[in-house]
């Protein structure tokens, strides 16, 4: 598919070379062409493409016994300048935007499957009403918008978060821009590494940082500050993260928790006229109990499958909460690239979208055999 | 060769669950009516029914409600393709710019019948106070002196102590133009006569002490004379075609051509007048020369002045017989081409006065009391003047949305992209179900093979985000609004071909899909006559609930940028647009916003509305 996608965009010779137009000469077009194998036939493109993707590889011929493995190569991203790998580009993004979903999703859970029993519970009243309501402008909303009307409240009018004293440290666009790896003397893990290094035969190297902002500013630990102080700093850093997460994780978070929402109340609806909850109920156990212990298990099949659907809305959310929030993620950059033309750029992030969307699904079904054991005996 | 319909006169002998379709309407109509029935007691159904509705109708009526609709700005004459197209909503000014009625000035110039050949304005004694030059048929050259008072001043009357010098003998019929043209910054005259020539005189005093040579004819670069087949009307010209910084002479006469004659004295021979006939496209619309035959009679004056809001040069051509056109320049404004204008209707915050045709007419654009718009003066030629001043008046129509970055009326944009939008996503669903119909029930009715190959297809599909593979192939088409509608298409219409599948499924085996083929109906008939329509029930449910999705999809990908281009009136595109600004001005972001979300808001309270209603389980 990505394949299929990637032939028909534009002309890669000129996505390569760019807007300035002097290097445009025969030869380099030439030597581009060939290099990028533009001169081989469709099926020969496919099966090379394929032999790039592949992430086995033998190394020499006398050596077939040893396979190994390498990252994918996905070529490379010309929208950057220079051009940078694509994989690199994915691994270097994709923390920022894994956070996000994460948190969001964290979000919607936590408050999406109470909400949902609430409602299922007092069926037809007024927390039902409330929370159908909810829901259902969650689904309608649109995404961008939400973001740029958030922007507005929080920056805007109130600066709810300056009186709040939390402030902001740091920028969006800055956030990334911290040290690809840790120093050692400046966190927790580094210092770990310190110490484990002094022994002779280990050498560690340097540890790359998570790329999750949250928990890099926890383990953020300055050198030459007192460490009670340097403590608090982290704290305060990770506050601030926290604070800035905060407005699109909520965008995203929204429409994750109106499905999950709706999806929770329909199976706790339906679960509480099971014959087992009026046994329940007959044998005289509290409505807790027969809620949190009986009906929630048998209910949160369903809502499983929406929360693992559900990523699906939560990468399509990505791409738009990214491009609102300036979020450094790979949204963002597929929007980026997609209006450079960026071939290798569009044709990795939609892979490593399916990739994603796909290996969910198969976790939701792994999940579903934990969860309900009668699908495990089928 | 039997068809289906003959069955029907068998009815007595076979079940009657074999006629597919009478039984099917039969129960689905009574399921109908309990749903129907069922609906009517949801009040948020009601309330997304009645807004999907009401939202439909504001669609359906938007030129007759929005203040401020898509207009054509401009057409190519020649190719009829529209060169500019104001957006839906678009308006540069609050303000409009309207007509006085015309007001008898005939007094002030006291004209006599018949005398009038044409008007010339001009600051001849250099007083900052426009005067009128009026060449008559009476060998004459008459100054009128603007007397009023002020920068405003509209008062002119005869000055006879100004003298010319003597007017040619055998020109009866004079037509005077004015120009610098021995670049010494005083104004000399040039006069084309009835005899077909063109005579010139230069004042070597002083504007307001003039000293004026005799009147010369003019020459050309050769030193041939310039002769024309009739009455000629030289017009010297400031938009300097050539670009040489000197000024050009325009020549109408009698042939219905425009002669346009380049200056190409040099800079030390500043004095000599060298004209070049300009015999390549003198006055063009790109490079074919402009044709007046057969648009009036007589001789031709032009003019050439700003009278539109815009900076490009327009001219003015109005012929003996009494008809005028005015024409606008696309293109460099020291290179004009010329395009003929529509008098009645061409822009929006301006029109032109509608005059009458009367031979012998000749009018005067001119902004006469200094307020940056045009007024007008008209002759007549039985010695009538009319005069109308142009004026403001802002525009009392309320602008409830407020106005974009360019003054466009949010209101208007809206309800335009409203329409748009709902119109795209229609024409989406629409074509997603044919597409996916016709895939899932040749799926679903011949099975094997043929049916794992389309499910794999269909698969591939679903193994994408529907936002991120619409992209994808939006970006792969290229970004316009039909091939955003395509990529939507291909995201959509695998999820119908799943359902269709499974209801032809559940459909093939039923009675009357063997009674067909054992009257040996082909495959092709069975399916679209008698499987389908069975089974088009839940996917029009199905599309009609997906139409908000739709609707969502687009307005996401125009604000990433596909589809719409900037300045469009679609709603994703308008809050990108409106992105910029929109800490200071929220409404630009928040109205398109608010009608997108309501759009799906509705047809999702519509779509929870008959899952309740459908869902037997919840219905208990």
């Amino acid at each position: 598919m990505s394949f299929i996608l990637s032939n028909s965009i534009g002309d890669p010779i000129a996505s390569y070379i760019g807007e300035d137009q002097d290097r445009l000469t025969e030869d380099r077009v030439r030597i581009l062409t060939e290099q990028l194998g533009l001169d081989q036939p469709l099926h020969i493109q496919y099966f090379r493409y394929l032999q790039r993707l592949w992430p086995l590889e033998t190394p020499e011929l006398t050596n077939i016994g040893t396979w190994y493995l390498r990252a994918p190569d996905l070529g490379v991203s010309s929208s950057f300048r220079p051009p940078a790998p694509v994989i690199d580009v994915i691994v270097d993004r994709f923390p920022a935007t894994a956070e996000l979903a994460i948190f969001s999703m964290i979000f919607a859970v936590v408050i999406g499957i109470p909400l949902g029993i609430v409602s299922a519970i007092r069926k037809d009243q007024l927390p039902d009403q409330v929370s159908r309501i909810t829901a259902l402008s969650g689904v309608s909303m649109p995404i961008f918008w939400l973001g740029l009307m958030l922007q507005v409240l929080i920056f805007n009018s109130n600066q709810i978060f300056e009186d709040l004293g939390l402030g902001f440290k740091m920028p969006y666009h800055e956030r990334y821009n911290i040290n690809k790896f840790y120093q050692k003397e400046d966190n927790i893990l580094g210092a770990v590494v310190g110490l484990l290094n002094l022994l002779p035969f280990l050498d560690l190297g340097p540890i790359p940082t998570t790329g999750f902002y949250l928990i890099d500013n926890l383990l953020y630990l300055p050198a030459g500050v007192p460490p009670l102080e340097s403590i608090v700093l982290s704290l305060e850093l990770f506050v601030d993260a926290l604070v800035h997460i905060f407005p699109p994780a909520f965008c995203l978070a929204w429409v994750q928790m109106a499905l999950i929402t709706r999806m929770t109340r329909m199976a706790m609806i339906e679960t509480m006229r099971q014959d087992f909850i009026l046994l329940a109920k007959s044998k005289g156990l509290t409505e807790r109990v027969i809620i949190y212990r009986h009906a929630l298990k048998n209910a949160i099949i369903p809502t499983l499958t929406i929360a693992g659907l559900s990523l699906a809305g939560l990468l399509t959310g990505t791409v738009l909460t990214e491009t609102v929030f300036d979020w450094p993620g790979i949204g963002r950059w597929a929007v980026n690239a997609v209006s450079n033309l960026d071939i290798s750029a569009i044709q990795g992030f939609v892979m490593i979208t399916a990739l994603i969307y796909v290996l969910s699904n198969l976790l939701v079904d792994i999940l579903y055999a934990y969860v309900d054991p009668r699908i495990r005996y089928d | 060769m039997t068809t289906g319909y003959e069955l029907d006169m068998l009815e007595d002998d076979v079940p009657s669950e074999i006629f597919s379709f009478r039984e099917s309407l039969k129960t689905r109509g009574k399921e109908l009516r309990h749903s129907i029935s069922l609906l009517r007691k949801s009040p948020l159904f009601l309330f997304g029914f009645g807004t999907i509705l009401a939202l439909v109708i504001i669609a359906l009526l938007a030129p007759y409600i929005t203040p401020y609709g898509p207009r054509e700005f401009l057409i190519d004459p020649l190719a009829g393709e529209i060169l500019k197209q104001e957006p839906p909503g678009a308006i540069d000014t609050r303000e409009y710019l309207l007509w006085t009625d015309f007001s008898d000035v005939s007094a002030q110039f006291g004209l006599a019948d018949g005398l009038l050949v044409r008007t010339w304005l001009v600051d001849l004694n250099n007083d900052t106070k426009v005067d009128f030059l009026i060449g008559t048929s009476d060998s004459r050259l008459l100054f009128y002196q603007n007397v009023g008072t002020g920068a405003e001043a509209t008062e002119w009357e005869l000055n006879t102590s100004f003298t010319f010098p003597e007017i040619p003998e055998n020109v009866t019929h004079v037509s005077p133009t004015t120009g610098d043209m021995n670049r010494d910054n005083v104004t000399d005259i040039m006069i084309g006569g009835n005899d077909g020539f063109l005579y010139r005189t230069i004042n070597r005093g002083t504007p307001s002490n003039a000293n004026w040579t005799d009147f010369s004819l003019v020459r050309n670069e050769t030193g041939a004379v310039l002769e024309f087949p009739g009455q000629a009307h030289p017009t010297l010209v400031n938009f300097d075609r050539d670009g040489n910084n000197k000024t050009d002479l325009v020549v109408g006469s009698t042939d219905n051509k425009l002669y346009v004659y380049i200056n190409e004295a040099s800079i030390i021979r500043h004095e000599k007048w060298e004209l070049v006939l300009l015999e390549e496209a003198p006055l063009d619309i790109y490079d074919d020369p402009l044709d007046f035959e057969g648009l009036g009679t007589g001789s031709i004056k032009a003019d050439f002045l700003h009278i539109n809001p815009t900076e490009s040069w327009d001219m003015i051509v109005i012929f003996d017989s009494g008809h005028y056109y005015y024409y606008t320049s696309i293109g460099l404004k020291s290179s004009p081409s010329f395009l003929e204008m529509d008098k009645d209707n061409l822009y929006v915050t301006f029109t032109f006065p509608t005059l009458e045709e009367v031979p012998g007419m000749d009018f005067q654009w001119y902004d006469f009391n200094h307020d940056n718009i045009s007024d007008l003066f008209v002759f007549y030629s039985e010695g009538n003047v009319r005069f109308a001043e142009q004026y403001k008046e802002r525009d009392g129509r309320p602008l409830i949305f407020g106005t974009d970055a360019l003054g466009g009326d949010i209101f208007s944009r809206c309800i335009w992209a409203l329409q748009l939008d709902l119109i795209l996503a229609i024409w989406v669903v629409l074509w997603a179900l044919v597409v996916g119909t016709i895939v899932g029930s040749i799926a679903g009715y011949y099975g094997g093979w043929i049916d794992n190959l389309m499910m794999r297809i269909t698969d591939v599909f679903f193994a994408f985000p529907g936002l991120i593979l619409a992209m994808a192939i939006a970006a792969a088409l290229g970004k316009n609004m039909f091939n955003l509608s395509i990529a939507l298409i291909a995201v959509w219409w695998a999820g119908y071909a799943r359902i269709s599948r499974g209801q032809v499924l559940s459909e093939k085996n039923k009675l009357y899909v063997e009674a067909a083929r054992a009257v040996g109906l082909s495959n092709t008939r069975i399916i679209f006559r008698h499987v389908l329509p069975n089974s088009l029930y839940p996917l029009l449910v199905a599309a009609t609930l997906d139409l908000g999705g739709v609707v969502l999809t687009a307005a996401g990908l125009s604000f990433i940028g596909f589809g719409a281009n900037p300045g469009d009136a679609e709603l994703g595109r308008m809050i990108a647009d409106g992105r910029e600004y929109f800490i200071q001005a929220p409404w630009l972001v928040f109205f398109p916003g608010l009608v997108i979300f309501l759009i799906v808001l509705a047809f999702n309270l519509i779509g929870d509305g008959l899952r309740d209603v459908m869902d037997p389980k919840i219905r208990r």
